[in-house]
């Protein structure tokens, strides 16, 4: 017999008195005095017992949880900014060797230093590499380059990139702003800490934002894994 | 002179030779003191323990992580809050394989050194199929490759853990908040757990861990990443002694590309509850009824 057969409303309609049998009648009719009582009583307590053993429950109950966090203002979310904003790395190098970045308002602010503006855009601009499909400095850059444009022409302020490229990458912002695309440290639980998250930029370049390959550290020597690529025999674990 | 007569000279020799084989009898005994103290021996149960006893073992462990390690380390009971059930997701659309998870579980949970351990095993997975069986943990070149994916497992904190019900002593359990945890003092090291866990999860000390004094991390809890002694069974626990006090898991921290998303999935506003309710979810052998809570998904 089927589980579903056993459940069958028909099968657990209640019956009258003339379908059953006698004993039948006997087990439902209301049990009078303590008997009755103490025989139920004594088919559920050996299973309370059982389920007792079974429950290996803490000696000192105050050891099972945590004091209760009060509810207090929860801590905030920050979004690590990119540092970059608004530098360009020139072909100049300090005396480090690392290229001296140059604010964009030098060359296109009101007041352009002439210093700079002598040097052709393209050749300046050399930190950029453009790989991003096949968009040019136009699709993303007012044509002051002093902020951002969207697609509908209008103007976006720096700082505010991530709508920038959530105009294209729709699905990303949308797992980013719930929480599931991006990485982040900190606390899960504001209540007890704050927690900082990844801009766009941590880790996709904005003019070639394709991942690079990268070695990945170290395996581990693990009793499983029993052979390298190159076939030597792994140290047990 | 007296004449020594060769029945005394025998009797001298075999009392000599039964005291040496006496010595050499007890000689473990002496070693087995020295090594396990009377009240490491007499330690009762995790959950027996009443406050002050718990509060006895873990000075004695500080102590002895000191004497054999040269460091100061705390070594907290933490205990979990109410209303609060983990959830751990990954996204195999994003994880590149770069294994930083499973080197941070390293240095987070103070594994040994020698053997490179780690609770994570990253998978090296052919595209378009999730036999396990076609998958390495072993690659040693640039990632991602074009045509793999790449997962990393550890402990699913199974609901319905088989690890802990082949446990003969009840040294291993499931506590409230969904963690599996080990009580590494209780452990016989028997490994039925690790013959019972389907996904390879378990890791067992054959040898007391090595670790420079240095490199320990002294933020330690009883249950999860204090170093643990020679021959007893370990696991992942999420860093429950990070997220027990509302951090994120080491794991989580370090990957380079946010590929994992963890939370509460009793708070309907929590980022895993939006994974698990908005992205396309699955669990490793879910045949086999072990209701993890470890979920994988993909972007499309």
């Amino acid at each position: 017999m089927t589980w579903n057969m056993l459940s069958h409303p028909d099968l657990l309609r209640p019956r009258t008195a003339a379908d059953m049998t006698p004993r039948a009648r006997r087990s439902l009719a209301p049990r009078s005095g303590s008997r009755g009582v103490l025989a139920a009583a004594a088919r559920v307590l050996p299973l309370l017992a059982l389920l007792t053993a079974c429950d290996a429950g803490f000696a000192d109950p105050s050891r099972e949880f945590a004091e209760p966090i009060a509810d207090t203002v929860p801590y905030r979310t920050t979004i690590r900014m990119p540092t970059s904003h608004g530098v360009v790395d020139t072909p100049l190098r300090d005396v480090h060797g690392t290229p001296i970045g140059v604010a964009c308002e030098t060359c296109h602010g009101p007041n352009p230093s002439e210093a700079w503006t002598a040097t052709p855009g393209d050749s300046f601009h050399t930190g950029v590499e453009l790989k991003h499909g096949t968009l040019t400095c136009d699709f993303c850059h007012t044509e002051d380059r002093l902020a951002f444009r969207l697609a509908d022409g209008s103007r976006l302020e720096r700082g505010a990139s991530m709508k920038l490229c959530g105009q294209c990458h729709g699905p990303q912002l949308r797992d980013y702003d719930a929480g599931a695309h991006g990485g982040m440290s900190g606390y899960w639980d504001l209540r007890q800490g704050p927690r900082v998250r990844n801009h766009c930029t941590a880790c996709h370049a904005p003019h070639s934002p394709a991942y690079e390959r990268v070695m990945p550290v170290h395996p581990p020597r693990d009793r499983y894994l029993d052979t390298t690529p190159a076939g030597a025999r792994r140290e047990e674990h | 002179m007296p004449e020594i007569s060769r029945r005394t000279v025998l009797k001298g020799a075999g009392a000599m030779l039964g005291a040496a084989a006496f010595a050499r009898a007890v000689a473990p005994a002496s070693a087995w003191v020295a090594n396990l103290s009377v009240d490491e021996f007499l330690q009762r149960h995790y959950k027996e323990l009443s406050r002050d006893e718990m509060a006895a073992v873990l000075a004695r462990l500080e102590a002895e992580t000191e004497e054999k390690y040269g460091v100061r380390v705390q070594i907290q009971d933490v205990r979990p809050q109410p209303g609060v059930q983990f959830g751990y997701a990954l996204n195999l659309s994003i994880c590149i394989g770069c294994r930083k998870c499973a080197e941070a579980c390293q240095i987070e949970n103070n594994h040994d050194r020698r053997t490179n351990n780690s609770y994570i095993r990253v998978l090296e997975m052919q595209k378009g199929s999730l036999d396990l069986e076609r998958g390495t943990a072993i690659y040693e070149h640039a990632v991602p490759q074009p045509d793999k994916f790449y997962m990393p497992v550890q402990c699913h904190q199974c609901d319905n853990a088989p690890c802990v019900k082949v446990c003969p002593v009840d040294a291993t359990w499931k506590e409230s908040d969904g963690i599996v945890v080990v009580d590494y003092n209780w452990c016989i090291g028997c490994r039925y757990c690790e013959a019972a866990c389907p996904y390879h999860a378990r890791r067992f000390n054959w040898t007391a861990p090595e670790i420079r004094g240095e490199e320990i991390n002294p933020d330690q809890s009883y249950l999860s990443n204090r170093v643990r002694p020679q021959g007893v069974m370990e696991k992942c626990t999420f860093c429950l002694h990070r997220i027990r006090k509302g951090r994120l898991p080491a794991c989580l921290e370090v990957c380079p590309t946010g590929a994992r998303v963890f939370g509460n999935l009793l708070d309907p506003d929590s980022e895993i509850r939006w994974v698990l309710a908005n992205k396309r979810v699955f669990v490793l052998k879910e045949e086999l009824g072990t209701r993890p809570r470890f979920f994988y998904f993909f972007d499309k």
